[in-house]
Parts: C-alpha cells; sequence; structure tokens
C-alpha cells in the first residue's frame, strides 16, 4: 500500500476575535463588553502569576481594559487581539508594580517571588479571585460540560469536537464531515445550546450576580 | 426562511468563533448585541469552549465575573472615559508602540543625566589633552627658540641654528683644518675658470 506523500499546507491564523473587535473599534461598547467577558479570567490569572494582592489583581486587570477600550482605535490588526491585550497587561502590572515599590509602607508580601516557577500553565494556577470553593465548583461545572457533550447525538458532539478542541474552521469542518457550511454552524449552534441549557445556571449562581 | 428567535442566537454562537460575515451579519449582530441575554449567552459559550478544550481537570475559574463588567461599565461612565482617536504611525505599525512602558516616567530623565556625563567626560578631557593647536604651535615656538642662537659674526650678528653651530664647534675642535679656507693651490686646482665665490 503505497504512502501519501506529506503536504506542507500554510496555515493562516484567523483571530476570531476580528469580527468583535471590529465592532468596537467602530465604537461598538457592546462588542467590547463581550471581549471583556471573554478574556476577563485570562488576564486576571495572567497579573496574578505577578501580583498576590486580591485587590491588586483586580485594580490592574480593570486598569488593563480601561487603557484597552482607550486605545481600541489604535489598534490595527496587524496580531492577534489577545496578544495586544497581552501586552497592555504586563505593561500595567509591570508599571503598578514599580509605583508600589517605590513606596516604602508596601509589604514584600504584595509580590510574587522571583523564584515562582515560571513555567507552570497559568490555568493550573489559584489567581486571587478564585477561592477553593470557586475552583471546586468550576470544577463540577466543567464536568457536567463535558458529560452533556457526550449525550450529544453524534453529528453534534463531533462538529462541536471538531471546532473547540481542534480548531477547525467552518470551511474545514464542512469538509470533513461532507455538508454545508451552514449545516456546520446550525450544529455547533446546536450543540453549544444542548450544554448551555444544563451549565448556565450553575454559571450564574457561581458569579453570585445575574448579567 | 428561519425563525428569528432561532436565528440571532446562532449568530452569537458563529461569532464566537469568528466565523460572521460581518456584511452579511450586521443587522442580525447589531440585534443580538442589544439583547438582554447576549452577556449570560456569550458567557456560557465562552465557558463552554474552555471546558471541552481544557477537560474537567483544569483548576481554572469558568465563566467570567458579572460584577466585574458592571465595574468597569461604572468606572468608564463616571470617568467620562473616552476611546483615544485614531492617528496613524505612517509605516501602519501596531499600535503597542503607543502604550507606555514601564520605566517611560523615568527614562527622559535618564537620558538627560547620560548626556550631561557624558558632555562632562569630554570636557574633562578636553581640558586634560589641552588644544592641539596652541601646543603643537608652543612646542614648535620653543623648540624654535631652542634651536636658533645669535652668533656674532663679521657681519654682524646672526641667528643660526644651535645645534649645527655645536656641531660645527666640534669638528673644528677635532679636525677643523679642513674647514678652514683652503689653500690657492686648492682653491684654483678644481676649477679652470674659477672665479671668487664670493665668500
Amino acid at each position: 500500500m503505497s504512502e501519501s506523500p506529506v503536504i506542507l499546507q500554510e496555515v493562516k491564523v484567523v483571530d476570531s476575535d476580528a469580527p468583535l473587535v471590529e465592532r468596537a473599534v467602530a465604537g461598538d461598547h457592546k462588542a467590547f463588553e463581550l471581549l471583556v467577558i471573554k478574556y476577563q479570567r485570562r488576564i486576571q490569572r495572567l497579573i496574578g502569576r505577578m501580583v498576590r494582592d486580591v485587590d491588586l489583581v483586580e485594580d490592574i486587570a480593570q486598569e488593563t481594559f480601561i487603557r484597552a477600550y482607550r486605545a481600541l482605535a489604535q489598534f490595527r490588526g496587524d496580531a492577534q487581539f489577545y496578544t495586544w491585550l497581552y501586552r497592555i497587561a504586563v505593561n500595567t502590572a509591570k508599571k503598578s508594580l514599580m509605583d508600589l515599590k517605590r513606596n516604602p509602607t508596601v509589604s514584600e508580601n504584595f509580590f510574587k517571588s522571583d523564584d515562582d516557577d515560571e513555567t507552570s500553565p497559568v490555568e493550573n494556577e489559584l489567581t486571587s479571585s478564585e477561592t477553593p470553593d470557586a475552583v471546586l465548583a468550576s470544577k463540577e461545572i466543567a464536568q457536567i460540560i463535558n458529560t452533556a457533550l457526550e449525550a450529544l447525538p453524534e453529528e453534534l458532539r463531533q462538529a462541536i469536537t471538531l471546532r473547540e478542541i481542534e480548531g477547525l474552521s467552518y470551511e474545514e469542518i464542512s469538509e470533513a464531515m461532507s455538508c454545508p457550511i451552514g449545516t456546520v454552524r446550525s450544529r455547533i449552534f446546536r450543540a453549544r445550546e444542548a450544554i448551555s441549557q444544563k451549565v448556565k445556571p450553575l454559571l450564574e449562581n457561581q458569579s453570585g450576580k445575574r448579567w | 426562511m428561519k425563525n428569528p428567535e432561532f436565528y440571532c442566537p446562532e449568530l452569537l454562537s458563529a461569532l464566537v468563533d469568528g466565523e460572521l460575515d460581518m456584511g452579511a451579519a450586521d443587522t442580525g449582530l447589531r440585534e443580538v448585541l442589544q439583547s438582554n441575554t447576549v452577556h449570560s449567552e456569550w458567557n456560557s459559550y465562552q465557558a463552554i469552549g474552555h471546558a471541552i478544550r481544557n477537560g474537567a481537570g483544569s483548576d481554572a475559574q469558568l465563566g467570567a465575573d458579572s460584577a466585574f463588567l458592571q465595574r468597569l461599565n461604572r468606572r468608564i461612565a463616571d470617568e467620562k472615559i473616552m476611546p483615544e482617536p485614531h492617528f496613524s504611525h505612517g509605516n501602519g505599525a501596531i499600535s503597542l508602540l503607543s502604550q507606555p512602558a514601564a520605566n517611560q516616567d523615568v527614562f527622559r530623565w535618564k537620558m538627560v543625566a547620560g548626556f550631561a556625563s557624558l558632555a562632562a567626560s569630554l570636557i574633562v578631557v578636553w581640558n586634560f589633552i589641552g588644544s592641539p593647536d596652541a601646543s603643537a604651535s608652543a612646542q614648535l615656538a620653543q623648540n624654535r627658540m631652542v634651536e636658533q642662537v645669535v652668533v656674532t659674526s663679521p657681519q654682524g650678528p646672526v641667528v643660526r641654528d644651535a645645534r649645527l653651530e655645536e656641531l660645527l664647534a666640534a669638528h673644528k675642535q677635532l679636525g677643523g683644518s679642513s674647514l678652514q679656507a683652503p689653500s690657492g693651490f686648492l682653491r684654483n686646482a678644481g676649477f679652470e675658470n674659477s672665479q671668487s665665490s664670493g665668500r
């Protein structure tokens, strides 16, 4: 049996935030809010690796999004939106740390030790706002989500798995599943809706407030 | 025709994946974004994606905190924060350049201190070495003064090279007969048409 040749294909990385960022840059505040919701936890975890203080992480995260909001018009789309946001967060955190170090009344406990393992994945580190109870609740929600995923009809499970885990575009999924792109979009939406019915109330209880 | 109530949430799902044709979906998306449930739906879709990608073992807290967004919006409203107008970088450089650096406040003063130190160093070096032209001229003048002497000759005082005078004097002392005026025989010997050299 002959082996098929390996064909190297150029992988085009598409920023999935592009449509939302475009609307936010055009002045749609709701679009900006969706970006905040999407990246809030990730930015807080990033800052939490640099700063111990609970309130300071929150403040720096707020300041990060404020700066991003101000500078939205300057974002030209040359890089992924999160890359741009990441740089703002790091710069904001560094500036805050420098300001604090100049303050003789601030305890060293505010800052993370330089000996902290930089290689530990961000997702596995508790941040200031992630209490053990909150993490336990999140694990429970994650378990429910994955159980609901397994319970989906095959075509829905396959579509959302190819999207979320494999990162394929709708076009690539339509080729893989031999169906139109509209059908791919519909299947992914139905998969999300089915799972969302089970976890949405739990998510709102976790945050303590309704949106 | 699709049920509008069914169609709009599908738009939001496509937006999660960045798979929206902005031109075609613009109107529908505007309605979606204005919906009262858009935050809740969006938050749920993001949490689902995170949980599927990372499995049930991740410690990361799922879902955003609604209070965070409310505080952010309150601050934007209270402080009247507005997006800054766009300005062109000319070459289309990414706006990361406009982000303030961590050492922005002190960098300017560090540059000033650096230039001041450089200028001070140059001044010290200049004073130590001195002006090259002046010192060379002075040295040459001094050498010239050392090298020149005034000699009394039958013609009167003559400024002559001191070193040459020393050599001539030494030569006369050691065997200066050759420097005396040649005898008449020798003077006329080599010159058939000799005339007075005017000496």
